[in-house]
């Protein structure tokens, strides 16, 4: 006699796959039927929602709400969203807020002087003082008499074509002084053998 | 017996939404599998006509706990199953199961000779009769494999056991079917076991 220890996993299961469709069950009875019965007369209460600390789905779903709602607040506001921005070392323009600089009213920060009128600095400076004609009369005059010579400063507000320049409050500013030179002082070397000179003729420079 | 995945879907959320006609649809697509796993398990017919029905109704009560796309095969298996242990327990029949599977007759398939008839009536009883000694998840893991054909996923949620158990579960209700059958056991084929 064989002996049915001996069979293997994969005859086990043939011979079981074999008798499945002839396995001796009942016949199925009609269920449909009867389940319809039963809960047609007894429809089903309505479903009864979870709390919200004991549903998984709807706790997972408020918490990435209220994430996305403090990321959104705090990228509304400049201060944390740059702070933000620099923790995460975005890279991209790095706006640094300050608080606004001083406004320049007039002319004095520049240290150019003292004020005066132009027939008064005439006198202070050894060299004639041009106007440009283009310009016109100056708005201010200022005299520097510590610069050798003196030196004299005509400040002029916008003019048509000429913007007004925020920092200043100044559209133009021709600064005249009496610039003289030591000959040769002046050089400008050039590669290869020898030395090219230029001969600077002293004369009055304006800036 | 097996059903259409995209049909199980829509008649599911249509049944979720109290839709009755698509709930009896269900129940007659799946009627005789949720009656053979009942009878599987309580081995008595009108328990698992009363098993099934009554799991059935538990089901659809239960719909708006039902996770939308899951299949709905295993998830129903594991409430018939429940209900049948329930009933069997309750009747205290595990002790007649062996019995009236023995009595069972087999079905109506043709036989080349009565010899052979008579040669594979005795296998399939004697194969039942031992199904029948098993422990109820034995003979559930062994009928859902091998008698229902399902997937390793549909018999882990029917199961309700860790998909990578499946296959270890399946080895060792093997080992315990082979220690349970008769010494004088031969395969249906008419050979002798591994001569």
């Amino acid at each position: 006699m064989a002996d049915p220890q001996r069979l293997t996993d994969v005859e086990l299961e043939r011979a079981l796959r074999e008798l499945g469709p002839s396995y001796p069950y009942p016949p199925t009875p009609n269920l449909a039927a009867a389940v319809r019965r039963r809960i047609v007369a007894r429809p089903p209460a309505p479903v009864r929602r979870l709390p919200l600390w004991r549903d998984p789905m709807r706790l997972a779903i408020a918490a990435v709400v209220v994430l996305v709602l403090a990321g959104a607040a705090a990228l509304i506001n400049p201060t944390s969203r740059d702070a933000i921005a620099h923790f995460f070392h975005v890279r991209g323009v790095i706006v640094n807020r300050v608080s606004p600089g001083p406004s320049v009213s007039s002319v004095t920060p520049l240290n150019l002087g003292q004020r005066t009128t132009l027939t008064d600095a005439q006198s202070a400076v050894s060299f004639t003082i041009a106007v440009p004609t283009d310009l016109g009369p100056p708005d201010a005059v200022y005299v520097d008499r510590e610069v050798p010579g003196g030196e004299v400063v005509l400040a002029y507000t916008s003019r048509p074509g000429i913007p007004l320049v925020p920092q200043t409050n100044l559209g133009v500013l021709v600064t005249e002084f009496r610039g003289d030179l030591i000959p040769g002082f002046l050089t400008k070397e050039a590669d290869g053998p020898g030395d090219t000179r230029f001969t600077i003729t002293p004369r009055k420079w304006k800036k | 017996m097996e059903g259409r995945p995209l049909d199980d879907l829509a008649l599911v959320e249509r049944a979720r939404t109290g839709d009755v006609n698509a709930y009896e649809a269900l129940v007659q697509q799946y009627q005789q599998l949720a009656y053979r796993v009942a009878y599987q398990v309580t081995g008595d017919a009108a328990d698992a006509e009363d098993a099934a029905q009554e799991a059935f109704v538990n089901a659809y009560y239960a719909l708006g706990r039902f996770r939308a796309g899951a299949p709905f095969k295993p998830w129903l298996c594991q409430i018939v199953a429940n209900e049948a242990r329930n009933r069997r327990m309750a009747a205290h029949r595990r002790t007649a199961l062996a019995e009236r599977a023995h009595r069972a007759h087999a079905s109506g398939e043709a036989a080349p000779s009565p010899e052979a008839a008579a040669e594979a009536d005795e296998f399939r009883a004697t194969l039942v009769a031992t199904l029948g000694r098993l422990r109820d998840d034995d003979r559930l893991i062994l009928s859902y494999r091998l008698f229902f054909d399902f997937s390793e996923a549909d018999m882990a949620q029917a199961l309700k056991v860790p998909k990578g158990t499946v296959k270890s579960r399946l080895s060792r209700a093997l080992a315990r079917l082979r220690a349970a059958l008769p010494a004088d056991f031969q395969l249906a084929s008419g050979g002798t076991v591994n001569g």
